[in-house]
């Protein structure tokens, strides 16, 4: 074997010098030695303080791969090979023991259990640490949490429970994914997604890939101490995702955990019925004459004709588990299955995910992780806009009872589509993405034998992600024109991903008070995307679908393919040393070259440092009992994000097409973006305070922080005189802030009293977001609405103030041409001396409102008594604005003229003027009401229970010491919403449900940024029942 | 089963330390976009040069900037309702001619992207060693959107942001004005003396610039440039500068030119010549 690997390094060409992999590659051989001994037997008993057995206790003998593990009596008998031999019993719960065999032959041990909070380990990347021993911002939650909610992706099983992690539903798609935001927005145009790191290897993929049964815990770096070991890409926080593996001796353990629900529709989006709309129109009086389909008798509710009436969510999870003495392995399998209440609307996904490590020889273990899954999405094509905004009194059926094809309002002519006829026609319209990723992780993990505490590890990672998207709409669909021709679409995109890294960790503890941990790492790591798409119209055949584009008769048009290939090397430094485990430090660095920037500017540094001082260890402190822990932390580090993308700084030319003469057609190329070299990252700085307390004897736990985010050199787009050749190019200018606080506490209120056991945690927090500098000492950059001083997410808008009442003065002043019930907005211009406004209502009185909330948190309870258990989960927000396009002109639903269905609103006329929303058929800007956008904003305080858990345990009753554990539930997702305005108003789940560019009749009027309510499909509220097994 | 797994997971971990190579995944290689080494390329040179010929047509089929060049010749003047559009560029001196307004500003953006673009061209195709008859034709352009310009604004920068006649890759949100001599005898005479020399006698494409039209616009150019020197109507120029040639000449030795040149364009027409009934 050796010789293959001699012959590998001499080979020409493979340059032994080039990298430091293939050095450490060399170390790693030279340690793969094997050793043999020689063995007695002894034999024992492992019980806990009350003298129960423990079975499944792992016991090795210390300095070789010897292991075994107790049976359900606690029993056990293990091979020692001399009788200086030492064992380690460690059991999960318990803390570890470590007894000398001297020349007993039989040892009986008991094990105490830990003290959890101490010997908590978390994971910090690049290497775990003991919860007491942390100085960075680390928040941390067990994937026995992330599956209290019933969820399709951790982002959604996450939100609201980690204080400065703020996850926003960005769709109500089945399968959707959120968006997650560590400690607010930093950046303006460069991705504000955190990195996510699975295993250890950065993930290049969708949160929704992972199938959140398979996960261990996950970490949450916040602050840029913690997350400057991932430099570069530090800056938007890490989330790091572990996932379950098998336990070395332990017995093989096989779980299954499933549940199904019923989806029921939240609330129907708050249209007008056929009465209402038929006052409507007549208080526009704008559209006198109803349209051929319609009459005002006709009471159509088109949404109950659309809906499902229920949809179900399934998932089935397999696993099996467990060890030799020499090894471990999890398998796993899953099924995950969310229909929609939109027909024919669903999200599917296999996963499979498996684990195994081996001890090769006392210091050298290996190991492979692979995650993979297939998913599916179908019925993305399916909006709700046609839906809402068709007449209520129209008739969809004909005299015979058919359906009809269109119906035609007095403006407009609208094709109609009901459940029957979207199931119907599934293989004539219909959009499919098909995913398939798969995640690879291989490690060697060498003790170094001759000096103690050193570790070298090799990790590789490697991913491949596909997605394949296929469209077909028939001739007609969605057409008022019956013959409008078929068209059909088809996309792919593939990314390709290597990750390699070579760690060194030396982890020892001198003279039982300095405690050290050094890691030293080299990475490099490159990741490919290419796509490309194709469509055409006129399908020949409807059973073509999008499988046979060159058939089509009609136009084939071939999208522009896309390529990006990107990567990065980096070497990084960290230094955690604790002296008597009360003054801890951590000093890190980190250097990373990208390809993304141009020669010259490839490498950077980020330094970042911490300290902590865990006050309890202290002498002075000894006597104060109601305190078990007390730790104090302050941190510093710089990061930054990976604002500039691929090829970025070459510069860019654009096409321009030509013909010389009749037939001769070329396309030329001229420079559209200049080279710039110059152009960098997006530096963060934050400076980190930290407190975390246990008091009572750990009942009551918590972490309080605050910290401060300065964000420079933010990529803005700077506009050049037009003697620069180009009109304007991007340079890091920007200055952003994020400042805030964080809070999150534990309490267990009772601890098994007379049966009773209750917990309480909630969190909250609170971030201050606001732009510090624009270009060149601009203050205001009003097309994009960045103010400086205001939050990156800024409206600007007139303010609404209420509406023009009758004798309200300076009506045809302020609003030349308006109209008594119109909106009222707030005017910010001068007054002359007699208290006359001096000019109309214009542009210069619009204002700058701030988007984000003032507080958000979360809170979870527990109650059990003896087998039952009730969970609640629950978030909440307080203040900023919520922006509802349903509302608003963009939606092109509020119209209040009659013309096609309205939002149901309380609106002005003469008997009703304190209404909230102006006089339909008033003054009109376009085919809204004038200052229509103002409608669209609300308070967004709400405060929603996402679900509510009532759970029995069959193990305290049935099926008592059996080693089959039982565990059923009943779930109520969604039950309930309080203290919002909006949901007050309209009825719905007042969480957003679109980007700010989607969903919208006019989608190019908010930033993609600022999440919406739009017109997604709805909101459910969701009964699960569900069963954890294990054996 | 241990020792295949080993195996496996080596062998693979080795494919990509063999394969990847340290230095290299820090290089790019745009695949999907084109960026201006493409002007490296004889494909990428004349699709760089159809891009110039195309520039002409956002100028020339610009409704206002079309109507200008006859409204503003003696041919018709400014009517009751005239704007801007028609004021601007009469010769009654009735508007004024700035970078910012219609119709002036059309070839105020049109004709320094293409400027930049030309020099992308140039400076790329000759290190790339491309047949300097095509690079003759980004002279041609260039010096035809400076001419352009130095007649419609006097003075403007030859320096976009990278240096004299350079291509620019640092932007800068200033810019400094050249003179007009400046202007006419490091850009335009230069850029078309070069375009005479080097450009075929016949269009390489239907429309194509030849040796005669590098000749009647380097003509044109001498006449007004010689013209200007004179000054006959005590004209102001931008910025200010003396009326002295900076290579030692005068308007009579640049009439001579222009001369000279017309003689040689119409005695070798090539492609393009004077119609018979001239």
């Amino acid at each position: 074997m050796r010789n293959e690997f001699l012959q590998f390094f001499v080979k020409p060409g493979a340059g032994l010098s080039k990298c430091l992999a293939k050095l450490s590659l060399i170390a790693f051989f030279a340690l793969f030695v094997v050793a043999a001994h020689a063995q007695t037997q002894v034999k024992g008993r492992v019980v806990d303080d009350q003298g129960k057995p423990l079975p499944g206790v792992s016991i090795l003998v210390k300095g070789t791969s010897t292991s075994t593990t107790t049976l359900g009596t606690g029993n056990f008998s293990i091979a020692v090979p001399t009788s200086n031999s030492v064992l380690v019993f460690s059991y999960i719960g318990f803390t570890s023991r470590e007894v000398p065999v001297r020349n007993q032959t039989e040892i009986n041990v008991t094990l105490l259990p830990s003290a959890a909070e101490l010997e908590q380990v978390v994971v910090v990347g690049y290497g775990t640490q003991r919860k007491e021993s942390v100085t960075g911002s680390v928040a941390n939650i067990s994937g026995d949490r992330v599956r209290e909610i019933p969820a399709p992706n951790v982002a959604q099983a996450i939100q609201g429970r980690i204080a400065g992690v703020n996850i926003s539903q960005t769709s109500t798609k089945p399968g959707a994914t959120m968006q997650i935001l560590i400690r607010g927005q930093r950046s303006l145009s460069a991705s504000n997604d955190p990195l996510v790191v699975l295993d250890g290897i950065p993930f290049p993929g969708s949160i929704g890939d992972i199938n959140p049964n398979d996960i261990k815990s996950l970490d949450i770096l916040k602050d840029a101490s913690a997350t400057a070991i991932y430099g570069s890409r530090g800056a938007n926080g890490v989330i790091l995702i572990t996932t379950n593996r098998g336990q070395q001796g332990a017995p093989a353990k096989v779980s299954y955990n499933s549940y199904t629900g019923l989806q029921t529709l939240f609330a129907k989006y708050p249209m007008m019925d056929g009465p209402e709309f038929v006052a409507l129109r007549k208080a526009a009086g704008l559209f006198t004459t109803n349209g051929a389909d319609e009459s005002n008798d006709v009471n159509t509710d088109w949404q109950d004709l659309f809906y499902n009436k229920s949809a179900v969510v399934t998932s089935h999870d397999v696993g099996v588990s467990g060890g030799s003495t020499t090894g471990s392995y999890s398998f796993g399998g899953g099924y995950y299955q969310n229909q929609s209440l939109i027909p024919t609307q669903q999200y599917t996904r296999y996963s499979m995910k498996a684990s195994m490590d081996q001890q090769i020889a006392s210091f050298l273990r290996i190991g492979f992780t692979t995650n993979n899954n297939y998913n599916l999405s179908e019925g993305n094509q399916l909006g709700v806009y046609g839906i809402l905004s068709n007449s209520p009194i129209a008739n969809p059926y004909n005299a015979d009872g058919s359906l009809k094809r269109t119906i035609r309002m007095p403006q407009d002519e609208s094709w109609i589509y009901t459940r029957e006829l979207t199931k119907n026609l599934s293989d004539k319209w219909l959009n499919e993405t098909r995913g398939f990723a798969t995640y690879n992780s291989f490690y060697g993990e060498v003790n170094i034998p001759w000096v103690k505490g050193l570790k070298y590890r090799t990790n590789l990672g490697l991913d491949f992600i596909q997605s394949n998207n296929g469209n077909y709409t028939g001739v007609g669909i969605g057409s008022a024109t019956a013959t409008t021709v078929s068209t059909a679409g088809v996309s792919n995109s593939q990314t390709y991903h290597w990750t390699l890294e070579n760690l060194l960790t030396y982890d020892r503890t001198f003279s039982e008070k300095h405690n050290i941990n050094v890691v030293a790492l080299y990475s490099a790591e490159q990741n490919k995307f290419n796509s490309s798409s194709m469509s055409a119209r006129d399908i020949p055949s409807d059973a073509f679908q999008f499988y046979n584009l060159g058939q089509a008769n009609g136009e084939l048009t071939i999208g522009n393919g896309d390529y990006r290939l990107s990567g990065l090397m980096s070497y990084m430094g960290r230094v955690m040393y604790a002296y008597d485990n009360r003054y801890l430090i951590s000093a890190t660095i980190r250097s990373d070259a990208s390809s993304r920037l141009a020669p010259g500017h490839k490498w950077n540094t980020y330094p970042a440092v911490s300290v902590g001082w865990n006050l309890m260890n202290e002498n002075f402190m000894k006597g104060i009992t109601a305190i078990d822990r007390l730790k104090i932390r302050v941190g510093y580090g710089q990061t930054s994000n990976q604002a500039v993308n691929p090829y970025q700084t070459l510069g860019l030319l654009s096409s321009r097409p030509y013909n010389f003469g009749d037939n001769n057609y070329a396309t030329g190329y001229y420079v559209s973006q200049l080279p710039s070299p110059g152009l960098g990252w997006e530096y963060s700085q934050t400076w980190n305070y930290g407190l975390d307390f246990s008091l009572l004897k750990s009942r009551l736990t918590g972490t309080f922080e605050y910290y401060v985010t300065n964000t420079k050199d933010i990529l803005l787009g700077v506009a050049l005189p037009s003697t620069a050749g180009v009109g304007s190019y991007t340079a890091n200018i920007g200055q952003t802030q994020n400042k805030g606080w964080e809070l999150s506490v534990n309490g267990n209120i009772f601890n098994d009293k007379g049966g009773w056991s209750w917990d309480v945690g909630f969190n909250l927090y609170a971030n201050r977001n606001k732009l510090v500098a624009l270009a060149s000492g601009q203050t205001r950059d009003e097309g994009n609405a960045w103010f400086v001083g205001h939050n990156i997410n800024a409206i600007f808008d007139f303010e609404k103030v209420g509406l023009w009442q009758a004798g309200d003065p300076y009506l045809n002043v302020l609003e030349p041409g308006g109209n008594v019930g119109m909106v009222k907005v707030k005017y910010t211009g001068d007054f002359d001396a007699t208290g006359k406004p001096t000019r109309p209502i214009g542009a210069a009185d619009r204002q700058i409102m701030d988007v984000d909330p003032k507080l958000s948190g979360g809170f979870n309870t527990r109650v059990a008594y003896k087998g039952f258990d009730l969970n609640v989960v629950g978030l909440f927000k307080d203040g900023g604005i919520l922006l509802s396009t349903l509302y608003g002109s963009s939606g092109y639903l509020n119209l209040l003229s009659g013309r096609r269905n309205n939002v149901k609103v309380d609106y002005w006329t003469p008997e009703n003027t304190g209404a909230k929303y102006p006089k339909p058929g008033g003054i009109a800007s376009g085919d809204n009401p004038k200052y229509g956008s103002t409608l669209g904003y609300f308070d967004a305080s709400f405060l929603k229970i996402r679900t509510i858990s009532l759970g029995y345990d069959f193990n305290r009753s049935l099926l008592k010491d059996s080693r089959l554990k039982l565990r059923m539930y009943l779930t109520v997702q969604n039950p309930f919403v309080m203290f919002s305005p909006y949901h007050r108003e309209s009825g719905m789940d007042p969480e957003t449900n679109s980007y700010g560019d989607e969903n919208a009749a006019v989608a190019s009027v908010y930033p993609r940024r600022i999440l919406t309510i739009g017109t997604n499909t709805p909101s459910t509220r969701n009964y699960v029942a569900g069963l954890n097994l294990t054996f | 089963m241990k020792r295949i797994h080993l195996n496996i997971t080596l062998s693979i971990w080795l494919g990509m330390v063999v394969f990847s190579g340290c230095k290299k995944i820090l290089e790019e290689e745009p695949r999907s976009l084109f960026t201006p080494d493409y002007f490296k390329t004889v494909t990428g040179v004349n699709g760089g040069l159809t891009a110039m010929y195309g520039h002409l047509r956002n100028m020339y089929g610009q409704a206002y900037y079309y109507n200008s060049l006859i409204t503003g010749t003696d041919e018709a003047t400014w009517g009751k309702d005239a704007d801007g559009n028609f004021k601007d560029m009469d010769c009654s001196g009735v508007g004024s001619i700035l970078s910012t307004s219609y119709p002036s500003s059309v070839l105020w953006g049109e004709a320094f992207p293409n400027i930049n673009t030309a020099s992308g061209v140039i400076e790329n195709a000759s290190a790339a060693g491309i047949a300097s008859s095509l690079v003759a034709e980004a002279r041609f352009f260039r010096a035809f959107d400076y001419f352009l310009l130095v007649q419609t604004f006097g003075g403007v920068p030859l320096d976009l942001g990278a240096g004299p006649l350079k291509f620019n890759t640092s932007p800068v949100r200033t810019s400094v004005r050249n003179t007009v001599p400046e202007v006419y005898t490091k850009a335009v005479f230069p850029d078309l003396l070069t375009a005479v020399a080097d450009l075929p006698v016949a269009a390489r494409v239907t429309g194509g610039v030849t040796k005669t039209l590098a000749r009647l616009y380097l003509a044109k150019a001498y006449l007004t440039y010689g013209w200007w020197l004179q000054n006959p109507n005590n004209i102001p120029t931008y910025p200010a500068a003396n009326r002295t040639d900076p290579d030692g000449h005068d308007a009579n030795w640049y009439f001579q030119q222009a001369y000279d040149v017309s003689t040689a364009a119409i005695e070798s027409p090539g492609s393009y010549g004077l119609v018979d009934t001239y």
